[in-house]
């Protein structure tokens, strides 16, 4: 919780009615079985059942639409408390594989999408400057630095 | 006008067309670009979930990269323009993050200062200046195509940070949504098309974060349903992760049911490219899974 307040004012979150004009909006919500904005604020903030939340696999379902903060009435930064949630689920364990892979991925080539050789040959029959690797040491350097060690050994 | 191109990844990539469809446009608007070797942006729906301070550091540091040359930057994609928007925006007023960044990047010789700007293509190419001359000057019109646009929720949300995208600078509750890609197709002759819900995720980033699959393209499913309804002939959007998903969606939803009337998507670079003149094969359009042939009725018109 000492985290939360870091980053936000829990009187911000006290003014929720409940309203779940954010879980109405949300396009996860309505595909994914509970996955819920308006329980999320309800019982991480609320009730304060953190643990249980931050254990819960369905808080990646967030696809940051960032549509339920915009909308609520009382302008609670939704998004921001779901990132936060689950950057703290992350430091626990809680990460989905895909993301887990992603960030490797990152930290080894600095992008967050694999190149093959069809990448490299589709860009010269293209006429396209050949791919060329940022600074991966840097960046590996700068994420460790910034943190992300907490959270993947990959670094 | 000269600007830093951010390509992202996933266009240089995987979509290498949308880049030579940029650079085409942007020689014929006489922008000049500049190629410097940036990372992954990295994306405000991946890195950033995962650990904010790791995501506003790398950030910065490509932020620091073209402040160093004295440039704005372009940017192709809806999550790069988000974050890079963000980063300047948290660096530029939280003093604390400003800090914990400055220190970092200074170990590496590099100094944030939020100099510079960060313009989405779309953003740029909607000023009267390109407009007027993309009207003037357009080699294949875009007439009677009905077009509907998908702008990518990072583009335009929150309203706080990118309400100055559209085209007015200010955020109307009532019509949540910017207007550059209208205002675009529009000097190249297309009809727009509005639909339902047009402000709703494409539900990319659910099956990337988490795999679900299923459930990621029944959110892009209920999209497609709409923009059918409205009649549209494409879609022009102004991210590759949407583009993906609406182009790959259409694939997998064909499956589930034969009688969908598919339609071609495209990057707003491509349309605008090939509206100035590039010939298609230029833009590997046969990357697209959905064909694109309605380009073709209109090269023959």
């Amino acid at each position: 919780m000492s985290r939360t307040l870091d980053l936000y004012d829990r009187e911000d979150y006290y003014c929720c009615l409940q309203c779940a004009i954010c879980t109405g909006s949300c396009p996860s919500a309505q595909v994914v079985h509970g996955f819920n904005p308006r329980e999320f604020i309800l019982r991480y903030i609320l009730n304060g059942e953190q643990d249980e939340v931050l254990a819960m696999e369905s808080i990646w379902c967030c696809t940051t639409c960032q549509v339920c903060q915009e909308r609520c009435p009382h302008d609670i930064r939704i998004t921001g408390l779901l990132i936060h949630i689950m950057n703290l689920a992350a430091r626990k364990g809680n990460l989905p594989e895909c993301l887990r892979k992603g960030i490797k991925l990152l930290v080894e080539t600095g992008w967050f999408v694999p190149t093959t050789d069809r990448s490299y040959r589709v860009r010269q029959g293209l006429g396209l400057k050949p791919l060329k690797r940022p600074d991966t040491q840097e960046i590996s350097e700068i994420l460790r630095e910034a943190g992300l060690d907490e959270v993947v050994d990959t670094l | 006008m000269k600007m830093a191109l951010f390509t992202g990844c996933i266009i240089p990539i995987r979509y290498p067309g949308m880049e030579v469809a940029t650079r085409y446009l942007a020689r014929k608007l006489n922008i000049d670009l500049v190629d410097l070797k940036f990372s992954c942006c990295p994306s405000p729906s991946g890195l950033k979930e995962v650990h904010f301070d790791a995501w506003l550091a790398l950030a910065a540091r490509n932020l620091c990269l073209t402040e160093e040359k004295g440039l704005d930057v372009m940017t192709l994609c809806a999550g790069c323009t988000n974050t890079l928007r963000e980063t300047t925006h948290i660096l530029t007023g939280d003093e604390k993050k400003r800090l914990f960044v400055h220190d970092i990047l200074g170990r590496h010789g590099k100094n944030f200062r939020g100099s510079m700007e960060i313009f989405h293509l779309a953003d740029i190419l909607a000023r009267d200046e390109y407009l007027d001359r993309m009207e003037s000057s357009h080699a294949r019109p875009l007439r009677g195509l009905k077009i509907g646009t998908h702008y990518g929720c990072h583009y335009f949300r929150p309203a706080s940070l990118m309400a100055s995208m559209m085209q007015n600078g200010e955020f109307d509750p009532h019509f949540p949504l910017p207007e550059t890609m209208e205002l675009i197709l529009e000097a190249l002759g297309a009809e727009i098309v509005t639909y339902n819900r047009q402000d709703l995720c494409c539900g990319a980033a659910l099956n990337i974060n988490t795999g679900m699959a299923d459930e990621s393209f029944a959110i892009t499913r209920e999209k497609i349903v709409w923009m059918n309804d409205a009649g549209i002939d494409a879609l022009a959007v102004a991210c590759p992760t949407c583009f993906n998903q609406f182009d790959s969606g259409q694939v997998l939803l064909r499956r589930i049911d034969k009688s969908v009337r598919c339609f071609p998507v495209f990057h707003i670079a491509e349309l605008v490219a090939y509206a100035l003149g590039c010939e298609p094969q230029a833009l590997n359009l046969r990357a697209h899974k959905i064909p694109i042939s309605i380009l073709d009725a209109l090269t023959n018109a």
